[in-house]
């Protein structure tokens, strides 16, 4: 496990480690679903991509088709795996912050096995053709009302551990994670009813639409996302967040700029002027908060570099702190209302996308999941080689995406539609080159995320290494193997008792 | 901070935004006024007509994923040039000039507005239009074309006229909609929107019955709602300004 500058007292252990073995079964559940769930999605994008450069790959088969793909791959991208990620790390970090054992694993449970129901009807009613056609909104519409209530049943009990927390202090991680509590319903539950239930003007619709997508990542998944790189840095190099005092400042910033983010998605449609430009304004400015987050993280972190060439989790959060600030940097230039003649209809939405569901939010969420099972299960991670597996095709793959999608491939199809004298054939040519490397980034962040897959299944079936000695992604050899000796936990058991 | 002040904050901070971007607009967009056409005091009001199966047709077009590559919007000149794309817009040919921006009113009859994510494909705003242009050419009819485009969107068969050279359409990478058609067995001449006859070498394998690829319920109500898209009404800021000059030079002679 990582080392602390200052030792816990047997106290402390004891009631951290009564905190990790209350909250096991949910905590693993949430992270194995959401794992295939991800590997469920890269699958769809695999095949979504290879039709947009091959359109004649498997168009036999109707429900695969990229229409239905597409939407099929995001939303299990999001609701499968981002949302359960998302609760594993949420409902953990809140109890031990807040240092109560959960007592309703029971509840945790079952309200994670009808979510995983409502995702797996939902994402056949797209297949199917019942698709809503409304994006991030495509599962039938059905499906909301029972994601809502079983959020509500995740969620309250974190609302009520961090009401019922031990000592005074309460960390910028917990407000974080309680501030999405409350965000997620209330974008959901607005975007739905507007979107699905009301009778609002068919471009209202449209643009609360996009409102909705841009609030879910900036509102849910960048602060739990924000909360974990905080706690995670903070936890495995022993010091306290850079400048912490100021911490408060960066969510507020947050709070107040983001949720007027996000209308800029329909920019130019005949809706109300000051809708599409206060969105790109925030989606400008919330490169602030983000940055600000960013750089607090990696100034936490600096000099430590023994520590971060060594321990998964913290390489994951800082991999995942610099998809962050890029992150923050192209919100900038592609909502730029300069820019957006080229990248509104073009790849930049989806890369920009791609980019805060796994450069940014999965990433830290890995790094998050590398900690927390080796405690919640008290088995270490089998393979050091799987994890860097896991880590450089991930990488490798954001950075792609990164350049083909968003970048490159953006501005070259959106110049080529712009550029009217010439025949629509030129548009469809210029994104060729592009299509194809997107394919071949998904195909790196499939391999990667297969090995992550199989590592958690296997750490869940409590096949871990019996060690005390943390899995570590560079060691010295050692005459006792490259872990040290086996089955010293166990030792320690016996000798307590 | 308290959990009061945060509480506080986060209402306030969200509330505020919810109510400026999402409560008030969608109120507001719920009675637009109706357009005038000119500034005269008795001038008439726009009233927008529309044909076809908009509804039914919408939700199939949603449900199979359209919107992902093609969008639905004729943004301002200064968001973009797509105004000028030949027959984006509306049509100008030597009749006039019916181009213009999308208008509020030009999704009526749909519940959502189908903006668009991408342009992998042609925007759609004026796809009746083309549809009909390009069925002329052709020598088919433009619900045909449409259909024989659903179905096989790469198509390199078609000609200009009885005698004229093929159409490239090779490059294309719309999906097609398989799903969206049927083979059935026929007797006489057939339905006149099939999309492929068996020829004769396979109709003798078959036992002598003919057969024809024909379009489902799905792709009729599509190929409606797609023929309907033709938002270029006239609207004050229409780029309407040839037929005048030529009413007005025929009122000369």
């Amino acid at each position: 496990m990582s080392t602390q500058s200052i030792a816990p007292s047997p106290e402390d252990i004891e009631l951290r480690s009564e905190i990790d073995r209350s909250l096991r079964h949910p905590v693993m559940f949430f992270f194995t679903s959401g794992a295939a769930w991800l590997a469920v999605s890269l699958v769809l994008g695999i095949i979504a991509s290879i039709k947009t450069h091959n359109p004649a790959f498997l168009s036999e088969c109707a429900f695969i088709q990229y229409g239905r793909s597409f939407p099929a791959h995001l939303n299990t991208l999001v609701y499968g795996w981002g949302a359960q990620a998302a609760f594993g790390v949420m409902i953990w970090l809140m109890a031990r912050l807040s240092r109560k054992p959960s007592r309703n694993a029971g509840t945790l449970l079952v309200a994670g096995h009808v979510w995983n129901l409502a995702v797996m009807l939902g994402t056949g009613g797209i297949l199917m053709g019942h698709g809503t056609g409304k994006h991030w909104m495509e599962f039938p519409t059905f499906v909301w009302p029972v994601l809502l209530a079983s959020y509500a049943a995740i969620a309250i009990w974190v609302l009520i551990s961090f009401r019922v927390r031990h000592g005074d202090h309460t960390y910028i991680s917990q407000w974080y994670i309680l501030a999405a509590c409350i965000w997620f319903p209330w974008i959901y539950l607005t975007a739905n009813l507007y979107v699905n239930v009301f009778d609002v003007h068919p471009l209202m619709a449209a643009a609360i639409n996009g409102w909705f997508r841009q609030a879910l990542v900036l509102l849910f998944f960048v602060p739990i996302a924000i909360a974990s790189a905080y706690y995670i840095t903070a936890k495995i190099t022993g010091r306290a967040v850079y400048n912490y005092s100021y911490a408060a400042g960066g969510f507020w910033a947050l709070a107040i700029i983001a949720p007027w983010a996000g209308m800029d998605a329909v920019m130019g449609a005949p809706i109300p002027m000051f809708l599409q430009y206060t969105g790109a304004a925030a989606s400008m400015l919330v490169a602030v908060p983000l940055i600000y987050a960013g750089v607090s993280v990696l100034k936490t972190t600096s000099g430590q570099n023994e520590k971060l060439a060594n321990s998964p989790s913290l390489r994951f959060t800082v991999a995942g702190v610099f998809g962050l600030l890029a992150l923050a940097v192209l919100g900038v230039i592609l909502a730029h209302p300069g820019a957006i003649r080229y990248s509104q209809f073009s790849l930049a939405g989806y890369g920009y996308d791609v980019l805060a569901l796994y450069g940014f939010f999965s990433m830290c969420m890995f790094g998050a999941i590398y900690f927390i099972v080796p405690r919640v299960t008290r088995r270490e991670w089998l393979s050091r080689r799987l994890i860097r597996t896991h880590f450089w095709f991930s990488v490798y793959g954001v950075c792609l995406i990164l350049l083909f999608c968003t970048l490159l491939g953006a501005f070259q199809q959106g110049a080529a539609q712009e550029n009217f004298n010439q025949p629509w054939k030129q548009a469809v040519n210029s994104t060729f080159p592009f299509a194809v490397g997107t394919t071949f980034a998904w195909c790196a962040i499939l391999w990667a995320n297969l090995f992550f897959f199989i590592h958690l299944t296997l750490m869940w079936l409590r096949l871990g290494r019996r060690s005390s000695h943390p899995t570590l992604l560079r060691r010295d050899h050692s005459a006792l193997g490259p872990h040290g000796p086996e089955g010293d936990v166990d030792d320690l058991e016996g000798a307590q008792a | 901070m308290t959990l009061k002040s945060f509480l506080i904050g986060m209402f306030a901070s969200f509330g505020l935004a919810w109510l400026c971007m999402i409560a008030i607009p969608t109120a507001k967009m719920a009675s637009l006024p109706p357009v005038k056409m000119s500034a005269e005091e008795d001038a008439e009001y726009y009233q927008r007509k529309t044909a076809g199966r908009i509804f039914d047709g919408a939700q199939i077009y949603a449900a199979n994923g359209c919107y992902t590559c093609h969008s639905q919007l004729i943004r301002p000149t200064y968001l973009g040039s797509q105004i000028f794309r030949k027959d984006f817009a509306g049509v100008s040919n030597a009749d006039g000039d019916t181009r213009r921006e999308t208008h509020y009113d030009d999704y009526s009859g749909e519940k959502y507005a189908q903006i668009g994510l991408t342009r992998m494909g042609p925007d759609l705003s004026n796809f009746g239009h083309r549809a009909e242009a390009y069925a002329a050419k052709t020598g088919i009819s433009a619900e045909q074309w449409v259909l024989g485009h659903l179905y096989n969107p790469r198509n390199n068969e078609i000609k200009l006229g009885e005698q004229g050279e093929k159409i490239d359409m090779g490059w294309s990478n719309c999906p097609a909609q398989p799903q969206m058609f049927e083979e059935k067995e026929f007797v006489g001449q057939g339905d006149p929107l099939a999309i492929a006859v068996s020829q004769a070498g396979d109709v003798e394998q078959a036992g002598g019955t003919q057969t024809q690829v024909v379009p489902r319920e799905d792709a009729l109500v599509l190929a409606s709602y797609l023929l309907a898209l033709k938002r270029d009404s006239a609207l004050p800021e229409s780029m309407d300004h040839a037929p005048k000059t030529a009413a007005a030079a025929a009122d000369k002679n």
